[in-house]
């Protein structure tokens, strides 16, 4: 078992096999060896370590590339989500990007991966303005920014 | 200017500096904002592939529409214009647009997606954008860019690439399509491409010899299904040279680009099998006589988990040879001679067009569970009679098989015969999914019945059987005789105790209602039944 320490101070003991899907974790056992100190993560509360726990536990014993997959074959299916993960990625914001913070962080590449698809497609079909009013972001632009704008716009725009 | 004037304009500035630092405050209190710029980066990249996907053609404008990314705030703004790998998916809809994406994306290595007007008629179409880069345009830039294109991919004329000689450094994967059987340039990166991993050329004509093969070459992928070319065939000596020059070659599809001039006897005889250490994908397609055969006979792959090999039954009376001379060449293709025994086998008729038998073998020690898919084309038989064929042939091992999958097209049926006969001893067979064929022949055989109420003498048929998925089955109902829900009942509890069938899903069927669920539930207690709820009645004048 691993034990790692979250930025709350909460302590998780883990099974081995499961949290080696985090290259970031599996890189420092690997230097360190067997030891009963915690690993510290500064980085990831415990709230979204219990997340990322469930993904690991998920995929454990599973390859993380398709290997009987011939590459040919996969194309567009790369902007695919599987199922399970889009279930799993159905969370508020603040928690969405706190997951992809850590798997980040933590180097699972699969997961920040689908974060990211989760992210793009979010956003897919709108327009800046309905994607400052999902994120919540304000239009910071100055006047001379707009004017650079509206030319880049009417490229992208059919006439 | 009055001091009061003077200094409601100083309260203005400093209230629009106010403004600009909470906005900034807020824009970066934005969760999403949190991420790093790499991880901004990689979801603005998806963005742009979603968008390339969805609108395909970097001809059109929307395909370029990622660009309002650049439009949500400051900080997007900067990681978009600093993100070369969004500026390097070249634009052609503009010539303007394509040349400062060009300029943008700095050193990336560069992603072309180009289709050729298919006649000059065509770039004057008056939907066509009159400021899009014309072909001239093209085929003199992409040169000049030739040093960082990592992928090319096109549909049309490749006559284009004619000046794209290379030497093109960076360059990994080529996909040239068409429709039209045109000429692949000779001088296309004749200057080499040392990097190339993917190579794709679909109904283009070539010469073998100028194909920009390299030892880093992972897939290799020729179609000719458009009009074959015998001439553009290569020899089997320069085919199997090259072969044996590509020690990374993991997939391999050919259709109608086998070799025509070695034969059987040269292939057993003279020559020790090619051996592709790392090939795993393969898919066949000949119009060609052995083609296949001799391909398989002549090359070895003990890694392949996933052949795809499709026949023409059009060759008649020759057919029967070649596929008891495949089946034989297979084994010796992928597994050094030895015949492996199936653990799945799925079979499937589309219409009378073609015949596919999914076969999974099993697990070998050094390697996954292989899979063989074998589609005929235009067949002349339903695909009981194939099996019928493969089993009076030994041509494959059965006794494994854990799982069946049966979906014939009507008028073709399996008769409790063939049911039996084909898989009723099986020791090993768990599963059977039956789709859009009579349940009427299927309890029969359960029964062990060959005729309706002669039962055969052996034992009990299919002893393992635990699992039964009915899938676009026909129920009828028979005005003198048991209807089929009742038959099914029968049968199943007619089976001993501990050869009784544990689950039986039931979905689209036809003619199968509410009222025949409940009475199989009912009267088989123990029996895990599920059904879909489709009620489908067929009704008969």
């Amino acid at each position: 078992m691993v034990l790692l320490l979250t930025s709350d101070n909460e302590m998780f003991s883990v099974a081995e096999d499961v949290i080696k899907r985090s290259a970031y974790i599996k890189n420092m056992l690997e230097d360190v060896g067997e030891s009963d100190l915690p690993i510290p993560l500064p980085n990831v509360e415990s709230n979204v370590l219990v997340k990322i726990l469930e993904y690991c536990e998920h995929y454990r014993g599973e390859p993380l590339p398709a290997s009987d997959v011939d590459p040919a074959e996969i194309g567009d299916r790369s902007l695919d989500i599987a199922d399970w993960d889009q279930k799993y990625m159905a969370v508020d914001q603040e928690m969405l990007f706190e997951i992809i913070l850590a798997a980040n962080y933590l180097d699972i590449k699969s997961l920040l991966d689908v974060g990211c698809k989760t992210v793009a497609k979010m956003m897919k079909g709108k327009s800046s303005e309905e994607i400052r009013t999902l994120f919540n972001i304000a239009n910071d632009f100055t006047p001379e920014e707009e004017a650079q704008i509206r030319k880049e716009n009417a490229w992208a725009e059919c006439r | 200017m009055p001091s009061d004037r003077e200094a409601l304009r100083q309260r203005i500035l400093q209230a629009e500096k106010d403004l600009r630092t909470m906005k900034d405050d807020y824009n970066a209190s934005a969760p999403v904002n949190r991420l790093p710029v790499e991880v901004l980066s990689d979801i603005f990249v998806e963005t742009a592939l979603i968008d390339a996907w969805f609108y395909n053609s970097p001809s059109e404008r929307e395909y370029f529409s990622w660009i309002h990314l650049a439009h949500v705030c400051h900080d997007w703004r900067e990681v978009v214009f600093n993100c070369t790998r969004l500026w390097s998916r070249i634009a052609f809809f503009d010539k303007a647009v394509t040349e400062f994406m060009l300029t943008q994306s700095k050193d990336a290595p560069l992603t072309i997606e180009y289709d050729p007007p298919r006649s000059p008629d065509d770039s004057e179409d008056e939907s066509a954008d009159s400021n899009a880069p014309d072909l001239n345009y093209i085929t003199l830039k992409l040169p000049s860019q030739a040093h960082r294109i990592a992928s090319i991919k096109s549909f049309g004329d490749p006559a284009y690439l004619s000046k794209l000689k290379g030497p093109a450094n960076v360059l990994e994967k080529v996909e040239l399509e068409s429709n039209h059987g045109e000429d692949l340039p000779k001088e296309f990166l004749q200057k080499g491409a040392p990097l190339l991993k993917h190579l794709k050329i679909h109904r283009i004509a070539f010469k073998w010899s100028v194909l920009p093969l390299n030892s880093q070459l992972t897939t290799l992928d020729l179609h000719n299904n458009l009009s074959p070319l015998p001439k553009k065939r290569p020899s089997s000596n320069t085919f199997l040279e090259t072969i044996s020059s590509l020690p990374l070659l993991q997939t391999l599809s050919l259709v109608d680009y086998l070799p025509q001039d070695w034969t059987l006897a040269m292939a057993l005889t003279k020559r020790a099998p090619t051996i592709c250490p790392e090939l795993r994908f393969l898919t066949l397609e000949d119009s060609s006589d052995y083609a296949i055969n001799n391909f398989l006979q002549a090359v070895n792959a003990p890694k392949a988990i996933k052949s795809d090999i499709a026949f023409n039954e059009s060759l008649g009376e020759k057919f029967v040879h070649i596929l008891h001379g495949f089946f034989r060449a297979f084994d010796k293709f992928s597994n050094s001679g030895k015949k492996l025994g199936v653990r799945k086998l799925s079979v499937e008729e589309w219409r009378k067009d073609v015949a596919t038998f999914y076969f999974t073998f099993v697990e070998r020690i050094d390697c996954p569970s292989s899979k063989l898919i074998l589609r005929l084309r235009k067949p002349t038989m339903s695909t009981c009679a194939y099996l019928r064929g493969f089993r009076e042939l030994s041509l494959v091992d059965l006794s494994p098989l854990q799982y069946l999958r049966i979906c014939p097209t009507f008028p073709n049926t399996y008769p409790a015969c063939d049911w039996i006969l084909l898989f009723g001893e099986l020791k090993e067979l768990a599963t059977i999914y039956v789709q859009s064929t009579s349940i009427q022949d299927f309890c029969m055989a359960l029964n062990n019945e060959v005729e309706e109420g002669e039962t055969r003498a052996q034992g009990l048929a299919f002893p393992c059987l635990s699992a039964i998925t009915l899938d676009q089955v026909q129920f009828w109902g028979h005005p003198e005789a048991p209807d089929d829900v009742e038959y099914l009942i029968t049968t199943m509890a007619g089976r001993p105790e501990g050869h009784r069938i544990r689950k039986l899903d039931i979905s689209e069927c036809h003619d199968f209602r509410k009222s025949d669920y409940q009475a199989i539930k009912t009267r088989l207690p123990d029996l895990d039944v599920t059904f879909d709820g489709h009620i489908h009645i067929n009704i008969y004048l």
